[in-house]
Parts: C-alpha cells; structure tokens; sequence
C-alpha cells in the first residue's frame, strides 16, 4: 500500500547570493596595528599564537592583545572584551570538530565587527569549515591551513606550524593593493 | 511550516528511502505520516509552525513539525513528544554546548534525566535496565533526539569514513562514537522508594508535581562495584578511587551520579540526605592542583599530562565537580533492585552547561494516549460552539479538565456542569476503565468569578 511521508530534515536559513555577508576590508599593512591572539584553550593553542605572533613580529611592527575563547558557544552580542581595540585577530586552534567549525563561525561574528581574521585550522576539517561559513552566511571567508595535528605536537613542530601559518598571512589578511606596494 | 510530501509504494520502499538519503541512523523507522505527525502536534498543543528554538552555529531554526516527524520516525507515542520537545528547547537555551555535541572529534552524546509525574503517566523505566534496551519511551524518546540532532539540527556522521552515497555534508566528526549516540543516557529518577532522597527537580527548585528534564552534554561512563561496602563512609571512600581514576576532575564542571537502590537504601538507611552523599564525595576526590600534575592526571580538559608543578599549585584545588551543590553534582537514584554496581556519568561543559527545563504537558495532560482520545468527541462538539476544551494535570492524578470561551460562544449551548461531568465520566470509562483519572471540571463563569471554583 503507498505511504505518505513527510521530509524530515530542516535546512538552514536560505541565503540569497545578494545576502551574503562579505568579509571586512582588509589591512593596508600590519605596521603600527594592533593584533588580537585569540586561543581557544586547547593544548598548544596558546602557544602557536605566541610563536605565530613572534613570527609575524619579523615582518612587521605591531602591538598584541591576547584573549581567551569557549570554542564550545558562538561569541555572545557584546563580543570578547578587548576584541574590538584590535584591528586584526588570529584564532587557533582549530584541530578539532567543534573547534575548527566555531572558530569559522567565531571569526564570521569578527569580520562583521569589522575585523579582519584568521583562523588556523588544519586539513581534515577543511570540508566542514567550508560548509559552516555557508551556514552561518559568509561563504567567501577564507582561513589559514596548516598541517595536522596541532594539539599533539612538541615546540619544534609548533613552531612549523606557526611558520605555515604566517606565510599565509599576507595574502589572507592583507589588501591586494597593499601586498603589491609593499613588494 | 509544510514539510514536503514524500511518496512512497510501501512500507520497505520508506525505508530505502530514508537510508538513502541519510535521514536514520542505521536502522529503520516508523513511516512518518502526515496524520501521525498530527498526532503528536495535539500532544504536545503545539502548532507545526512553533519555533522551538535557533540553532545558531548553523543558522537553522527549529520548528515543532521537524521535532515531530523525527519523534515519529523514532518510535515514539504522542504522549512522550511534550518529553521530547523539552529536551529539545533545553538543548538550545543559549550557554548549552549543543554545537560541541553535533561536531566533535571527541565523541560526546547528550543525557536527559526525566523527572516528575510525566516519567509514571508514560511509562518510563526507572528500574532494571534504565539505560538499557526494552523500555519504549526510554528508547524512543532518546532516540528522537538523536535522529532529530542528524536531520534537523544538521549532525550527519562519517568523518573519516569513505564519503557517504547520500551526499549530505558530515558535520559529526566524532571520532569513535558511542553506543549512546544511538538513544542518548535516558535516566529516569526513582522518586518514589527513598523518600528521604529528595528527587533531583526538587532539589533545584521545582516542585514535586512539575515535569521537568535536566539535559547534559556526557563524554561516557564509568560502571562500579560497591557490593562489599558495608557502610556509607566505605562506600564513599570507594566511589571517590573510581571517580578520580576517570582522569576528569575538574575546577568547573559537573558529574552524575546514578545510585542504585541497593546503595540509596544504605544511605537512607544510616540517616544520609543526598546533600550528605554529595559533600562527603566531593570532599574525598578533592585535590591539590599539584596532586594532580604529579599523579599524571590531567587539571583540565586539554592540558597535557604531566605538567611542570608551579607556584600555588599547592593550594588550588580540584573535584569531581564544580562544587557539591546540587545544580553540579547530580545524585539520581535509579536502576535494577539487585546489584551495587552504581555508575559515573562524566558530563562535558562548565557548571552552566546542564540545563533544566519544565516540561509542558498540559494538552497531553496527565493523559495517556487513550485518554486524548476518548475526549475527542467531546472536544469536537465543543468547538461546535466555540469552546475550547484544555487539559492539564495537578500533579496529583486529577485531570483538569477546563472549558474556555471563544469570541463566538453560545452562552446557551453549554450544558450544566454536572451533566457535562457525566459526559466525561462516561467518555474516559468507557476508554480506559478503571484506570480513568478523577476530573475536575471549569467552566467559564468559574473564571470570570475570579474562582476556580469546580466541582
């Protein structure tokens, strides 16, 4: 005998392409800003943001706010404290299941903020990024990969890690028109 | 809300379909008909379109009808959908880690305890086997739950595994899973044995007549043994070697602890509350930060063993959980009427992260199916003349049975009380025989009185 069913599955909220929310301008240079080394209190977190800031301090000037994130809850509507004095944030790790996708849709809530960001995710968790930044709107945000794991690792490979992750840097976080006349 | 329609040739041809698409979990379901769906709706007095609540990390908001369509899929009976619609808006008050249990690596499930008179009306299983197989509304209402996380709220698993042939993203990244992510830890409180054990609701401030659910977010377990322990300080001194050999004390975090009656009449027995059993537990597993490195545990999810011992560490210290109280440390009685094997349901997420919620039951009423039934005629003819019939439970077993007026009621229609009494008399004997629930009838003008006088 035919059955009726019902469909069982809720999409997410459409989004139309004129929608999508863009990512925020970028930085004319990293010079004299100041950046945001936002960690998620994972194993190692903290520490590849330091190297990753000592790193990039080889390139460029700048001042650093550090902070703390619950990569278990999206960023509540009054933000992270002191996120809003930075004019750049980089967030790790993101190495896991749920770290990888919240910080996605962490670092979606800075760019609306108006700050540019970067988080450091790794390989495995690529298609489920992608997929979050579609959910949560912003599908043309891009992030820096580097290999996994994160979590595990002794200094020495934390500090390859941090060297990948700068060399990604300019091209994410920085203006086309600014990386060009500074090369 | 209007859920596409689906047609199928069969009853196995609903089934190829579901596990084609990705929509079960493995194993088959019950075809969720438009008319089924509908039944559930009445049960919980919800309408499709009632938003539940909004999942945020993937922007999907959650309405009553998807709630419902999986509930039916699970095999569940309308009566437990009010259970299952309380688990789900706790799951998506803001501050639960609901995102962590949809995407983790580690392969994290959720918990519900039921509390309250609802657990009795449908039937639940607080006794052997409660976090077993055999019970229905156990089972199925834990497994709603699951198939409503893999379709509505998106959680579809595999990572690691070779791409799935339905298509649909992977979201789930548990690594290992668990046997409960099938149906969750369904735990079910045994209120009624120990009466000096205050259940768990009434501990955080419902009163026994509420029906409540306390939703957690558990990594797993650990099952044992307190057979040789002949008094509670041994018992104690027992479970405190087990809960610190989990390697999970925590400075901000919760624990559950599931008290066979064996053990709980121990405790009762010798004078114990559950506030006792609960400070004398987290005194016995609280360490120095400095124990803790040196032993090779671990002081917080995420830090590495072993850790360099610093300054003060000596004097900070750590437990099972947060603090003894009983919002962070839950002592639920529960379980077979043989046996001291009491278990350590070890939960994930700060001291916020359990969340309570009152389930709201008044259309299903105190009402099991049968009895929602049995009204219906009466409902109907009601509504002929603009009255709307709505059921509630006291808490106490009587059936609340009130008549509200609408905008185009014929005052006139309404027949006396005692012989509407009469009528539902009738209508619930007739249907459930000596099981039919006292009633207690109001009218409107028992309202506009400002009484609620009834009789």
């Amino acid at each position: 005998m035919p059955i009726t069913v019902l469909d069982p599955v809720q999409q997410s909220l459409p989004l139309d392409e004129a929608d999508a929310l863009a990512p925020a301008p970028r930085l004319d240079t990293l010079n004299g800003k100041v950046l945001g080394l936002w960690n998620n209190d994972k194993t190692n977190a903290r520490m590849l943001l330091e190297m990753i800031g000592e790193e990039l301090a080889k390139h460029y000037s700048f001042t650093i706010i550090r902070g703390l994130y619950d990569s278990g809850n999206l960023m509540p509507a009054d933000g992270w404290g002191e996120v809003d004095k930075c004019d750049a944030v980089i967030l790790a790790n993101g190495d896991c299941g749920a770290c990888s996708t919240s910080g996605i849709v962490n670092a979606i809530e800075l760019e609306k903020r108006g700050i540019p960001t970067m988080l450091v995710a790794t390989p495995p968790f690529t298609e489920a990024v992608r997929t979050s930044a579609s959910l949560r709107g912003m599908p043309s945000i891009s992030w820096a990969i580097v290999d996994h794991p994160v979590a595990s690792l002794k200094e020495d490979g934390l500090r390859e890690r941090a060297i990948e992750a700068v060399r990604q840097f300019p091209e994410l976080m920085v203006a086309p028109v600014a990386r060009k006349s500074a090369a | 809300m209007d859920s596409a329609r689906i047609e199928a040739a069969d009853f196995d041809a609903v089934q190829d379909l579901f596990h084609s698409k990705g929509w079960t979990d493995g194993l088959p379901v019950v075809p969720p008909t438009p008319e089924r769906v509908a039944q559930f709706l009445v049960a919980a007095g919800l309408d499709a379109d009632y938003q539940l609540g909004f999942y945020e990390e993937r922007r999907i908001p959650v309405y009553a009808e998807k709630v419902a369509i999986n509930a039916v899929m699970a095999g569940c009976l309308p009566e437990y959908f009010p259970v299952v619609v309380a688990i789900i808006e706790a799951m998506l008050e803001p501050g639960f880690p609901i995102h962590v249990a949809n995407s983790s690596t580690g392969s994290f499930t959720l918990g519900f305890l039921v509390n309250g008179p609802i657990r009795n009306a449908i039937g639940m299983n607080c006794h052997g086997n409660m976090l077993g197989p055999g019970n229905r509304a156990n089972s199925s209402i834990g497994r709603a739950v699951r198939l409503i996380q893999l379709n509505v709220l998106g959680s579809i698993p595999g990572a690691g595994a070779p791409d799935p042939s339905h298509g649909r993203a992977v979201l789930d990244r548990s690594m290992m899973g668990q046997p409960a992510k099938y149906a969750g830890y369904h735990i079910v409180e045994n209120e009624e044995e120990f009466p000096s054990l205050t259940p768990t609701h009434v501990e955080l401030g419902f009163a026994p007549a509420d029906s409540t659910v306390t939703l957690f977010l558990i990594a797993g377990y650990h099952w044992t043994d307190c057979h040789g322990e002949q008094t509670p300080e041994e018992w104690i001194d027992t479970m405190a070697h087990y809960v610190i050999g989990t390697g999970k004390l925590t400075a901000a975090g919760f624990g559950i602890l599931l008290l066979p009656p064996e053990n709980a009449r121990l405790f009762a027995g010798a004078g114990w509350s559950k506030a006792d059993i609960r400070k004398a537990l987290f005194e016995k597993t609280r360490r120095s930060v400095a124990w803790v490195k040196q032993s090779g545990f671990k002081v917080r999810f995420h830090r590495p063993r072993c850790e360099p011992v610093e300054p003060g560490d000596e004097d900070k210290f750590v437990a099972m959980a947060a603090s003894p109280d009983p919002g962070s440390l839950f002592v639920v009685v529960g379980g077979g009427v043989a046996g001291s094997w009491p278990y350590y349901l070890y939960g994930a997420g700060g001291p916020g992260s359990a969340v309570k919620k009152k389930i709201r039951w008044q259309h299903a009423a105190a009402a099991p199916g049968p009895v929602v039934s049995a009204l219906e005629p009466l409902r109907e003819m009601l509504a002929a003349d603009d009255y709307q019939l709505a059921l509630s439970d006291d808490g106490a077993g009587v059936l609340v049975v009130e008549i509200k007026a609408g905008p185009e009621a014929c005052a006139d229609c309404l027949v006396p009380k005692p012989m509407m009494r009469g009528y539902f008399d009738k209508a619930l004997r007739d249907a459930v025989g000596a099981a039919a629930p006292e009633v207690r009838l109001i009218y409107p003008e028992d309202r506009r009185d400002g009484a609620s006088a009834a009789t």
